[in-house]
Protein backbone atom coordinates (compact mmCIF):
# COMPACT_ATOMS: atom_id res chain seq x y z
CA UNK A 1 0.00 0.00 0.00
CA UNK A 2 1.49 3.47 -0.97
CA UNK A 3 0.64 6.86 0.55
CA UNK A 4 -1.92 8.78 -1.18
CA UNK A 5 1.27 11.56 -1.96
CA UNK A 6 2.93 8.49 -4.13
CA UNK A 7 -0.35 7.54 -5.48
CA UNK A 8 -1.31 10.92 -6.65
CA UNK A 9 2.42 11.31 -8.02
CA UNK A 10 1.71 8.42 -10.27
CA UNK A 11 -1.37 9.25 -11.58
CA UNK A 12 -0.16 12.49 -12.70
CA UNK A 13 2.55 10.97 -14.50
CA UNK A 14 0.03 9.05 -16.40
CA UNK A 15 0.30 5.85 -15.28
CA UNK A 16 -2.87 3.96 -15.70
CA UNK A 17 -3.40 2.03 -12.69
CA UNK A 18 -2.84 4.13 -10.38
CA UNK A 19 -5.59 6.99 -11.45
CA UNK A 20 -7.99 3.72 -11.57
CA UNK A 21 -7.08 3.54 -8.09
CA UNK A 22 -7.94 7.27 -6.92
CA UNK A 23 -11.12 7.36 -8.81
CA UNK A 24 -11.95 4.32 -6.98
CA UNK A 25 -10.52 6.27 -3.52
CA UNK A 26 -12.46 9.29 -4.66
CA UNK A 27 -15.49 7.72 -4.98
CA UNK A 28 -15.22 5.36 -1.95
CA UNK A 29 -15.44 8.07 0.69
CA UNK A 30 -13.30 7.70 3.95
CA UNK A 31 -9.80 9.24 5.25
CA UNK A 32 -8.43 8.28 1.43
CA UNK A 33 -10.61 10.54 -0.08
CA UNK A 34 -10.15 12.94 2.38
CA UNK A 35 -6.44 12.46 1.64
CA UNK A 36 -6.94 13.23 -2.21
CA UNK A 37 -9.33 15.49 -1.88
CA UNK A 38 -6.74 17.92 -0.63
CA UNK A 39 -4.06 16.91 -3.29
CA UNK A 40 -6.67 17.33 -5.96
CA UNK A 41 -7.52 20.60 -5.21
CA UNK A 42 -4.83 22.79 -6.41
CA UNK A 43 -5.26 21.15 -9.89
CA UNK A 44 -9.33 21.36 -10.17
CA UNK A 45 -11.20 23.63 -12.16
CA UNK A 46 -9.28 23.47 -15.48
CA UNK A 47 -11.72 20.85 -17.72
CA UNK A 48 -14.34 21.33 -20.00
CA UNK A 49 -17.61 18.91 -18.35
CA UNK A 50 -20.03 17.85 -20.74
CA UNK A 51 -23.18 15.76 -19.88
CA UNK A 52 -24.72 13.61 -22.07
CA UNK A 53 -28.13 12.53 -21.16
CA UNK A 54 -31.59 10.86 -22.56
CA UNK A 55 -33.79 8.17 -21.87
CA UNK A 56 -32.33 4.83 -22.33
CA UNK A 57 -31.79 3.50 -25.88
CA UNK A 58 -31.42 6.77 -27.02
CA UNK A 59 -27.74 6.04 -28.30
CA UNK A 60 -25.83 7.74 -25.49
CA UNK A 61 -23.08 5.29 -25.32
CA UNK A 62 -22.80 5.44 -28.89
CA UNK A 63 -23.09 9.50 -29.16
CA UNK A 64 -20.02 9.38 -26.48
CA UNK A 65 -17.62 7.14 -28.16
CA UNK A 66 -18.06 8.87 -31.67
CA UNK A 67 -17.25 12.37 -29.83
CA UNK A 68 -14.61 10.31 -27.10
CA UNK A 69 -12.34 9.44 -30.57
CA UNK A 70 -13.02 13.04 -32.08
CA UNK A 71 -12.00 15.07 -29.01
CA UNK A 72 -8.88 12.86 -28.67
CA UNK A 73 -7.86 13.03 -32.65
CA UNK A 74 -8.31 16.70 -32.84
CA UNK A 75 -6.75 18.21 -30.05
CA UNK A 76 -4.24 15.87 -28.72
CA UNK A 77 -6.36 15.90 -25.56
CA UNK A 78 -6.91 13.08 -22.52
CA UNK A 79 -10.31 12.64 -23.15
CA UNK A 80 -12.64 11.25 -19.59
CA UNK A 81 -15.50 9.22 -20.21
CA UNK A 82 -17.66 8.50 -16.58
CA UNK A 83 -20.51 6.51 -17.47
CA UNK A 84 -23.44 5.89 -14.49
CA UNK A 85 -25.89 2.96 -14.18
CA UNK A 86 -28.44 2.89 -11.25
CA UNK A 87 -27.52 0.19 -8.69
CA UNK A 88 -30.33 -2.18 -7.28
CA UNK A 89 -31.74 -1.05 -4.06
CA UNK A 90 -32.37 -4.25 -2.86
CA UNK A 91 -28.75 -5.88 -3.37
CA UNK A 92 -26.76 -3.18 -4.46
CA UNK A 93 -25.27 -5.09 -7.00
CA UNK A 94 -25.07 -3.14 -11.03
CA UNK A 95 -24.42 -4.48 -14.02
CA UNK A 96 -22.84 -1.55 -15.74
CA UNK A 97 -22.80 -1.80 -19.59
CA UNK A 98 -21.85 1.49 -21.03
CA UNK A 99 -18.20 0.19 -22.20
CA UNK A 100 -19.92 -2.24 -24.79
CA UNK A 101 -20.96 0.52 -26.95
CA UNK A 102 -17.67 2.02 -26.35
CA UNK A 103 -15.68 -0.90 -27.24
CA UNK A 104 -13.49 1.20 -30.21
CA UNK A 105 -12.56 3.19 -27.13
CA UNK A 106 -10.72 -0.20 -25.52
CA UNK A 107 -6.72 0.55 -25.64
CA UNK A 108 -7.10 4.04 -26.76
CA UNK A 109 -4.31 5.68 -25.16
CA UNK A 110 -5.54 9.05 -24.42
CA UNK A 111 -9.42 7.82 -23.24
CA UNK A 112 -10.09 6.89 -19.97
CA UNK A 113 -13.43 5.69 -19.21
CA UNK A 114 -14.84 4.47 -15.72
CA UNK A 115 -18.27 3.01 -15.03
CA UNK A 116 -19.83 4.46 -11.84
CA UNK A 117 -22.98 2.72 -9.88
CA UNK A 118 -25.60 4.89 -7.85
CA UNK A 119 -24.96 2.35 -4.44
CA UNK A 120 -28.16 3.40 -3.42
CA UNK A 121 -27.44 6.78 -2.04
CA UNK A 122 -29.36 9.52 -2.22
CA UNK A 123 -27.98 12.21 -4.60
CA UNK A 124 -25.11 9.49 -4.78
CA UNK A 125 -25.01 9.53 -8.46
CA UNK A 126 -24.34 12.93 -9.14
CA UNK A 127 -21.77 13.32 -5.67
CA UNK A 128 -20.32 9.77 -7.16
CA UNK A 129 -19.98 11.71 -10.66
CA UNK A 130 -18.64 14.76 -9.39
CA UNK A 131 -16.10 13.64 -7.56
CA UNK A 132 -14.63 11.03 -10.23
CA UNK A 133 -14.60 14.41 -12.73
CA UNK A 134 -13.19 16.50 -10.18
CA UNK A 135 -10.19 14.00 -10.25
CA UNK A 136 -10.03 13.42 -14.10
CA UNK A 137 -10.04 17.30 -14.16
CA UNK A 138 -6.75 17.20 -12.16
CA UNK A 139 -5.20 14.73 -13.59
CA UNK A 140 -5.02 16.54 -16.88
CA UNK A 141 -8.36 15.44 -18.83
CA UNK A 142 -10.23 17.77 -20.72
CA UNK A 143 -12.73 17.23 -21.83
CA UNK A 144 -14.85 14.89 -19.71
CA UNK A 145 -17.85 13.36 -20.43
CA UNK A 146 -20.62 12.84 -18.66
CA UNK A 147 -23.04 10.21 -19.31
CA UNK A 148 -26.25 8.75 -17.03
CA UNK A 149 -29.43 7.00 -17.90
CA UNK A 150 -32.65 8.25 -17.61
CA UNK A 151 -33.94 11.84 -17.00
CA UNK A 152 -35.46 11.41 -13.29
CA UNK A 153 -34.43 14.07 -10.74
CA UNK A 154 -30.96 12.08 -9.35
CA UNK A 155 -29.66 12.78 -13.26
CA UNK A 156 -30.41 16.32 -13.22
CA UNK A 157 -28.23 16.65 -10.55
CA UNK A 158 -25.73 14.89 -12.74
CA UNK A 159 -25.79 17.57 -15.28
CA UNK A 160 -25.65 20.50 -12.63
CA UNK A 161 -22.18 18.92 -12.18
CA UNK A 162 -21.63 19.91 -16.05
CA UNK A 163 -20.59 22.76 -17.90
CA UNK A 164 -22.48 21.99 -21.00
CA UNK A 165 -25.39 20.10 -21.19
CA UNK A 166 -26.30 17.53 -24.27
CA UNK A 167 -29.84 16.06 -24.47
CA UNK A 168 -30.19 13.31 -26.54
CA UNK A 169 -34.03 12.52 -27.85
CA UNK A 170 -35.49 10.08 -29.61
CA UNK A 171 -37.64 10.15 -32.47
CA UNK A 172 -41.29 8.13 -32.68
CA UNK A 173 -41.39 7.87 -28.94
CA UNK A 174 -43.19 10.91 -27.88
CA UNK A 175 -39.73 11.47 -25.77
CA UNK A 176 -39.91 15.17 -26.83
CA UNK A 177 -43.08 16.18 -24.82
CA UNK A 178 -42.09 13.62 -22.31
CA UNK A 179 -38.83 15.90 -21.65
CA UNK A 180 -40.66 18.99 -21.80
CA UNK A 181 -42.72 17.60 -18.98
CA UNK A 182 -39.14 16.52 -16.90
CA UNK A 183 -37.34 19.77 -16.59
CA UNK A 184 -34.37 18.37 -18.62
CA UNK A 185 -34.65 20.83 -21.58
CA UNK A 186 -34.77 23.51 -19.53
CA UNK A 187 -30.40 22.60 -18.65
CA UNK A 188 -29.97 21.57 -21.80
CA UNK A 189 -27.30 23.61 -24.12
CA UNK A 190 -27.80 21.62 -27.09
CA UNK A 191 -30.22 19.16 -28.08
CA UNK A 192 -29.47 15.74 -30.61
CA UNK A 193 -31.97 14.34 -32.32
CA UNK A 194 -30.38 10.72 -32.41
CA UNK A 195 -31.54 8.08 -34.67
CA UNK A 196 -32.32 10.55 -37.26
CA UNK A 197 -32.87 8.23 -40.15
CA UNK A 198 -36.07 7.13 -38.02
CA UNK A 199 -39.50 7.78 -39.04
CA UNK A 200 -40.77 10.85 -37.26
CA UNK A 201 -37.26 12.38 -36.82
CA UNK A 202 -38.05 15.58 -38.63
CA UNK A 203 -40.85 15.73 -36.91
CA UNK A 204 -39.03 15.78 -33.57
CA UNK A 205 -37.03 18.28 -34.38
CA UNK A 206 -39.72 20.42 -35.56
CA UNK A 207 -41.52 20.37 -32.47
CA UNK A 208 -38.15 20.64 -30.28
CA UNK A 209 -37.10 23.61 -32.46
CA UNK A 210 -40.63 25.53 -31.98
CA UNK A 211 -40.13 24.28 -28.32
CA UNK A 212 -37.17 26.16 -27.53
CA UNK A 213 -38.33 29.21 -29.88
CA UNK A 214 -40.94 30.37 -27.59
CA UNK A 215 -37.75 30.87 -25.30
CA UNK A 216 -36.33 34.35 -24.68
CA UNK A 217 -32.54 34.50 -25.86
CA UNK A 218 -31.13 37.51 -24.44
CA UNK A 219 -28.43 39.67 -26.06
CA UNK A 220 -24.86 37.93 -26.03
CA UNK A 221 -27.09 34.52 -24.37
CA UNK A 222 -26.85 31.10 -25.51
CA UNK A 223 -29.42 30.41 -28.35
CA UNK A 224 -29.85 26.11 -27.91
CA UNK A 225 -29.33 25.05 -31.02
CA UNK A 226 -31.28 21.03 -32.19
CA UNK A 227 -28.72 19.05 -34.30
CA UNK A 228 -29.86 15.83 -36.06
CA UNK A 229 -27.32 12.45 -35.84
CA UNK A 230 -26.91 9.36 -36.69
CA UNK A 231 -24.21 7.99 -33.86
CA UNK A 232 -23.87 4.50 -34.89
CA UNK A 233 -23.18 5.84 -38.20
CA UNK A 234 -20.93 8.96 -37.08
CA UNK A 235 -23.13 10.96 -38.89
CA UNK A 236 -23.45 14.23 -38.03
CA UNK A 237 -21.01 13.90 -34.94
CA UNK A 238 -18.78 16.47 -36.29
CA UNK A 239 -21.01 19.34 -35.70
CA UNK A 240 -21.85 18.10 -32.20
CA UNK A 241 -18.13 18.69 -31.83
CA UNK A 242 -17.99 21.60 -33.46
CA UNK A 243 -21.29 23.07 -31.09
CA UNK A 244 -19.35 22.04 -27.86
CA UNK A 245 -16.73 23.91 -28.86
CA UNK A 246 -18.41 27.19 -29.36
CA UNK A 247 -20.17 26.44 -26.14
CA UNK A 248 -16.78 25.95 -24.27
CA UNK A 249 -16.21 29.65 -26.37
CA UNK A 250 -19.03 31.13 -24.77
CA UNK A 251 -19.30 29.91 -21.49
CA UNK A 252 -15.74 31.23 -21.21
CA UNK A 253 -16.66 34.94 -23.21
CA UNK A 254 -19.38 35.43 -20.78
CA UNK A 255 -18.43 34.55 -17.39
CA UNK A 256 -20.91 31.12 -17.31
CA UNK A 257 -18.05 29.05 -17.13
CA UNK A 258 -16.81 29.92 -13.82
CA UNK A 259 -20.54 30.68 -12.62
CA UNK A 260 -21.13 27.11 -13.39
CA UNK A 261 -18.14 25.76 -11.84
CA UNK A 262 -19.55 27.68 -8.46
CA UNK A 263 -22.26 26.10 -8.53
CA UNK A 264 -21.73 22.47 -9.33
CA UNK A 265 -19.06 23.08 -6.19
CA UNK A 266 -21.62 24.29 -4.17
CA UNK A 267 -24.02 21.53 -4.79
CA UNK A 268 -21.08 18.84 -4.52
CA UNK A 269 -20.47 20.43 -1.11
CA UNK A 270 -24.36 20.25 -0.46
CA UNK A 271 -24.45 16.87 -1.11
CA UNK A 272 -21.13 15.96 0.95
CA UNK A 273 -22.33 17.62 3.88
CA UNK A 274 -26.36 15.59 3.72
CA UNK A 275 -23.94 12.50 3.44
CA UNK A 276 -21.99 13.30 6.45
CA UNK A 277 -25.09 14.09 8.25
CA UNK A 278 -27.35 11.05 7.06
CA UNK A 279 -24.00 8.95 8.07
CA UNK A 280 -23.83 9.99 11.53
CA UNK A 281 -27.34 9.67 11.91
CA UNK A 282 -28.00 6.58 10.48
CA UNK A 283 -24.95 5.05 11.98
CA UNK A 284 -26.35 5.89 15.95
CA UNK A 285 -28.12 2.85 16.45
CA UNK A 286 -30.26 4.58 18.95
CA UNK A 287 -31.78 6.86 16.65
CA UNK A 288 -32.87 3.92 14.20
CA UNK A 289 -34.76 2.14 17.08
CA UNK A 290 -36.34 5.11 18.63
CA UNK A 291 -37.46 5.82 14.69
CA UNK A 292 -38.98 2.09 14.66
CA UNK A 293 -40.69 2.62 18.20
CA UNK A 294 -42.17 5.90 16.75
CA UNK A 295 -42.93 4.03 13.69
CA UNK A 296 -45.33 1.58 15.48
CA UNK A 297 -46.94 4.00 17.62
CA UNK A 298 -48.28 5.76 14.04
CA UNK A 299 -49.37 2.06 13.46
CA UNK A 300 -51.07 1.44 16.45
CA UNK A 301 -52.61 5.19 16.45
CA UNK A 302 -51.17 6.12 19.59
CA UNK A 303 -49.70 9.00 17.63
CA UNK A 304 -49.45 10.54 13.97
CA UNK A 305 -47.00 11.28 11.48
CA UNK A 306 -46.58 14.61 12.13
CA UNK A 307 -46.45 14.44 15.95
CA UNK A 308 -43.64 11.74 15.46
CA UNK A 309 -41.14 13.77 13.05
CA UNK A 310 -41.19 16.36 15.41
CA UNK A 311 -40.38 13.89 18.23
CA UNK A 312 -37.73 12.66 16.03
CA UNK A 313 -36.30 15.95 14.68
CA UNK A 314 -36.38 17.17 18.17
CA UNK A 315 -33.29 14.32 18.91
CA UNK A 316 -31.47 15.75 15.97
CA UNK A 317 -29.07 18.27 17.19
CA UNK A 318 -26.77 20.53 14.90
CA UNK A 319 -23.43 21.92 15.67
CA UNK A 320 -24.19 25.25 16.67
CA UNK A 321 -27.69 24.81 18.36
CA UNK A 322 -26.44 23.67 21.80
CA UNK A 323 -27.90 20.89 23.37
CA UNK B 1 -17.62 6.48 5.67
CA UNK B 2 -16.02 4.09 3.12
CA UNK B 3 -18.60 1.94 0.71
CA UNK B 4 -16.40 -1.10 -0.51
CA UNK B 5 -18.17 -3.22 -2.99
CA UNK B 6 -16.55 -5.96 -4.93
CA UNK B 7 -16.11 -4.64 -8.64
CA UNK B 8 -15.58 -7.84 -11.34
CA UNK B 9 -14.91 -7.09 -15.18
CA UNK B 10 -16.90 -9.70 -16.95
CA UNK B 11 -15.68 -10.35 -20.34
CA UNK B 12 -15.70 -12.33 -23.35
CA UNK B 13 -12.40 -12.67 -25.86
CA UNK B 14 -12.19 -14.44 -29.24
CA UNK B 15 -14.23 -14.81 -31.86
CA UNK B 16 -17.19 -16.69 -31.07
CA UNK B 17 -20.06 -15.14 -30.04
CA UNK B 18 -21.59 -17.55 -27.58
CA UNK B 19 -22.11 -14.71 -24.50
CA UNK B 20 -24.96 -16.60 -23.35
CA UNK B 21 -22.42 -17.98 -20.33
CA UNK B 22 -21.27 -14.53 -19.59
CA UNK B 23 -24.00 -13.03 -19.22
CA UNK B 24 -25.99 -15.70 -16.55
CA UNK B 25 -22.70 -15.27 -14.88
CA UNK B 26 -22.68 -11.03 -14.91
CA UNK B 27 -26.56 -11.42 -13.78
CA UNK B 28 -25.29 -13.78 -10.95
CA UNK B 29 -23.31 -11.79 -9.42
CA UNK B 30 -25.02 -8.27 -9.41
CA UNK B 31 -27.58 -10.37 -8.02
CA UNK B 32 -25.00 -11.01 -5.26
CA UNK B 33 -24.87 -7.21 -4.97
CA UNK B 34 -21.42 -7.27 -7.28
CA UNK B 35 -20.39 -4.00 -9.15
CA UNK B 36 -20.50 -5.75 -12.82
CA UNK B 37 -18.64 -3.78 -15.99
CA UNK B 38 -19.54 -5.89 -18.84
CA UNK B 39 -17.97 -5.10 -22.03
CA UNK B 40 -18.95 -7.15 -25.20
CA UNK B 41 -17.91 -9.79 -27.51
CA UNK B 42 -14.75 -10.14 -29.15
CA UNK B 43 -12.30 -8.57 -26.60
CA UNK B 44 -8.54 -9.02 -27.28
CA UNK B 45 -6.69 -9.48 -24.03
CA UNK B 46 -5.06 -6.15 -24.60
CA UNK B 47 -8.72 -4.26 -24.53
CA UNK B 48 -9.75 -6.73 -21.65
CA UNK B 49 -6.66 -5.56 -19.28
CA UNK B 50 -6.84 -2.24 -20.27
CA UNK B 51 -10.76 -1.63 -19.02
CA UNK B 52 -9.79 -4.24 -15.88
CA UNK B 53 -7.04 -1.16 -15.22
CA UNK B 54 -9.36 1.67 -15.78
CA UNK B 55 -12.17 0.25 -14.42
CA UNK B 56 -9.65 -0.55 -11.08
CA UNK B 57 -11.24 -4.18 -10.58
CA UNK B 58 -10.93 -6.59 -7.64
CA UNK B 59 -11.88 -9.41 -10.43
CA UNK B 60 -11.73 -10.48 -14.05
CA UNK B 61 -13.92 -13.71 -14.55
CA UNK B 62 -12.97 -14.46 -18.11
CA UNK B 63 -15.53 -16.66 -20.27
CA UNK B 64 -13.97 -18.39 -23.38
CA UNK B 65 -15.22 -21.53 -25.80
CA UNK B 66 -13.31 -20.59 -28.55
CA UNK B 67 -10.74 -23.12 -27.23
CA UNK B 68 -7.77 -20.07 -27.03
CA UNK B 69 -7.73 -20.41 -23.58
CA UNK B 70 -4.06 -21.66 -23.49
CA UNK B 71 -2.89 -17.97 -25.02
CA UNK B 72 -5.50 -15.86 -23.52
CA UNK B 73 -5.43 -16.42 -20.35
CA UNK B 74 -1.06 -16.49 -20.11
CA UNK B 75 -1.08 -13.19 -22.49
CA UNK B 76 -3.76 -11.88 -20.21
CA UNK B 77 -1.60 -12.31 -16.70
CA UNK B 78 1.23 -10.96 -18.80
CA UNK B 79 -0.53 -7.18 -19.40
CA UNK B 80 -1.83 -7.45 -15.85
CA UNK B 81 1.62 -7.67 -14.41
CA UNK B 82 3.18 -5.47 -17.06
CA UNK B 83 0.24 -2.52 -16.48
CA UNK B 84 1.24 -3.21 -12.74
CA UNK B 85 -2.52 -4.37 -12.04
CA UNK B 86 -1.06 -7.99 -10.57
CA UNK B 87 -3.75 -7.82 -7.74
CA UNK B 88 -6.72 -8.01 -10.00
CA UNK B 89 -7.62 -11.91 -9.00
CA UNK B 90 -8.62 -13.91 -13.03
CA UNK B 91 -11.57 -16.57 -12.98
CA UNK B 92 -12.54 -18.07 -15.96
CA UNK B 93 -15.13 -20.24 -16.98
CA UNK B 94 -15.65 -22.44 -20.57
CA UNK B 95 -14.73 -25.57 -21.80
CA UNK B 96 -11.40 -26.30 -20.66
CA UNK B 97 -9.63 -29.68 -20.57
CA UNK B 98 -8.40 -30.67 -16.71
CA UNK B 99 -4.72 -30.92 -17.55
CA UNK B 100 -5.13 -27.35 -19.05
CA UNK B 101 -6.94 -25.69 -15.98
CA UNK B 102 -4.12 -27.16 -13.61
CA UNK B 103 -1.70 -25.56 -15.92
CA UNK B 104 -3.31 -22.18 -15.78
CA UNK B 105 -4.37 -22.13 -12.05
CA UNK B 106 -0.57 -23.15 -11.76
CA UNK B 107 0.47 -19.73 -14.18
CA UNK B 108 -1.48 -17.21 -11.58
CA UNK B 109 -4.95 -18.03 -12.60
CA UNK B 110 -7.44 -17.81 -9.22
CA UNK B 111 -9.93 -20.40 -10.69
CA UNK B 112 -11.36 -21.76 -13.35
CA UNK B 113 -15.08 -23.35 -13.76
CA UNK B 114 -15.95 -25.91 -16.31
CA UNK B 115 -19.23 -26.01 -18.00
CA UNK B 116 -22.28 -26.92 -15.71
CA UNK B 117 -20.85 -25.35 -12.81
CA UNK B 118 -23.44 -23.49 -10.66
CA UNK B 119 -23.47 -19.84 -10.39
CA UNK B 120 -23.41 -20.01 -6.82
CA UNK B 121 -20.19 -21.10 -6.87
CA UNK B 122 -18.94 -18.85 -8.54
CA UNK B 123 -20.08 -16.25 -6.07
CA UNK B 124 -18.77 -17.95 -3.36
CA UNK B 125 -15.20 -18.25 -4.66
CA UNK B 126 -15.28 -14.66 -5.48
CA UNK B 127 -16.85 -13.66 -2.08
CA UNK B 128 -14.09 -15.38 -0.43
CA UNK B 129 -10.96 -14.11 -2.90
CA UNK B 130 -8.63 -11.78 -0.36
CA UNK B 131 -9.50 -8.54 -1.41
CA UNK B 132 -6.96 -5.69 -1.34
CA UNK B 133 -6.38 -3.36 1.25
CA UNK B 134 -7.15 0.55 0.60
Amino acid sequence: MSTSEELFARAQAGDQASIGRVLTLVEQGGPRRDELLRLLSPHTGRAHRIGVAGPPGAGKSTLINQLARRFAARDDAQVGVVAVDPSSPQTGGALLGDRVRMSELESHDRIFIRSLSTRGQTGGLSLATGLVADAMDALGFDPILMETVGVGQAELDVMRKAHSVALLLLPGTGDGVQLMKAGLLEVADILVVNKADRDGAKELGVLVESELHSRAVVDGGWATPVLMTCAYRGEGVDEVVEVMRQHRTWLETSGEFEARTRASIELQLRQLVEHALLARLWHDDGFGSVLRDHAADVAAHRTDLAAAVHALSDRISLPGEGS
Amino acid sequence: MVETRIRVLVAKPGLDGHDRGAKVIASALRDAGMEVIYTGLHQTPEDIVSASVQEDVDVLAVSILSGAHMSVFPRILELLRERGASHVHIVGGGIIPDADMRQLEEQGVSRLFGPGSPTRDVVAFIRNLPLRQV
